[in-house]
């Protein structure tokens, strides 16, 4: 029971970080929240020169020109890995849908399968030491 | 379906406001945190999970080694004996001449029917030679290429036993895995994998007789596999003999 605990804890953790960060930002957010497909998003699509906001999701060279800060010298190289990655995922025919699968289901539960499979094996290792 | 795409997008949103919102949080830009997160921190610990996982998978088969050991509990499966050189060879060898005989029959009979009966619907003229000269052609042609794998079947036999401790134990494994083992194991993975394709290949083809010779060479692999994993240092229940 510890041990299941545990590992919905870890499980969960990184989707309530966000959950939580979004909630907190929803309260103070003053612009006009983004919609697009019917679906009302936290932060709003406006030109701000200051944050981020849905138009450096739409348009990237946005969010290049006016709010990278410390990659700009690199664009060479992260700009190969970034636009990579899009491209891999709209291969796909569905970006967003590949998004979702792949970043934030597969990538993740990989990743927790095998902390939580590690953490098993080291109580498994403790209890064989005794 | 609607829901779940509905759902999707959703979702979709709000992981794409998360992202925005680190962004704007650590005074960094939503590019800068996609590159860092998707691109530097995601494989990064994909590929740090995986490493730690495999060497606690590591530990813990090495501490239920030594537990097994002073137990001295052993299976049937560790207990199998391998053949030794000479056995390998020859049955190998034996197997394959039968593989010989048997290929150049079908082909022989295959042909024999395939010309036979354009020879009857007037395809060819009706001098013996017009279809005896190319059913041998093809049974001879059959032969040559059996016989030539024959020769790299002993050559394939005779790099892999060599300086190798046989008999041994057919499931005989490392105490640990040096990366020269693994390549063997590799190695030996590859040609176990085609060996069992081959042979489900030849019973869903109806050739259950080269399938059962399949079966006989995955057994030969495993033997020259074990022969080479006898090289490596064993303490445990899985040791050579």
């Amino acid at each position: 029971m510890k041990r299941f605990k545990r590992n919905i804890l870890i499980l969960l953790s990184p989707f309530l970080f966000m959950a939580l960060i979004n909630e907190a930002v929803r309260l103070n957010i003053k612009e006009q929240p983004y919609t697009a497909h019917g679906i009302n998003a936290v932060n709003s699509a406006e030109y701000l020169p200051n944050k981020c906001t849905w138009i450096c999701h739409n348009n990237t060279i946005y969010c290049k020109t006016h709010h990278v800060k410390y990659l700009k010298p690199f664009y060479a190289i992260t700009d190969f890995f970034y636009f990579g990655v899009i491209g891999i995922l709209a291969s796909t025919d569905n970006y967003g849908a590949a998004n979702i699968i792949f970043l934030v289901f597969l990538f993740p539960l990989t990743i927790l399968y095998l902390i939580i499979k590690s953490l098993n094996i080291q109580d498994e290792i403790r209890k064989l030491s005794k | 379906m609607n829901n779940l795409i509905y759902l999707f997008k959703e979702l979709y949103a709000y992981c794409t406001d998360f992202v925005i919102n680190l962004a704007n949080i650590t005074g960094l830009s939503y590019y800068e945190v996609n590159f860092v997160v998707f691109i530097i921190f995601y494989p990064l610990l994909l590929f740090v999970s995986t490493i730690v996982y495999i060497y606690q998978k590591s530990r813990l088969r090495t501490i239920r080694k030594k537990i097994i050991s002073t137990t001295k509990s052993e299976s049937y499966f560790n207990n199998i004996k391998t053949f030794n050189k000479q056995k390998i060879f020859v049955s190998a060898n034996l197997a394959w001449l039968f593989i010989i005989v048997l290929g150049v029959l079908r082909v022989l009979s295959e042909s024999t029917n395939y010309y036979k009966y354009h020879l009857s619907r007037g395809d060819y003229p009706p001098e013996a030679d017009s279809i005896s000269i190319p059913i041998f052609r093809e049974t001879f042609f059959a032969f040559s290429i059996l016989s030539v794998l024959l020769i790299f079947l002993n050559t394939f036999i005779l790099l892999t036993t060599l300086k190798t401790k046989l008999p041994t134990k057919l499931f005989i494994k490392p105490d640990f895995y040096t990366i020269s083992a693994v390549l063997r194991e590799l190695f030996f993975g590859f040609w176990l994998a085609l060996t069992v394709l081959f042979f489900f290949y030849w019973f869903l083809t109806g050739y259950y007789i080269e399938g059962l010779v399949t079966l006989f060479y995955t057994f030969i692999l495993l033997n020259l596999r074990a022969g080479q994993i006898s090289k490596y240092k064993q303490k445990t229940e899985y040791a050579s003999l």
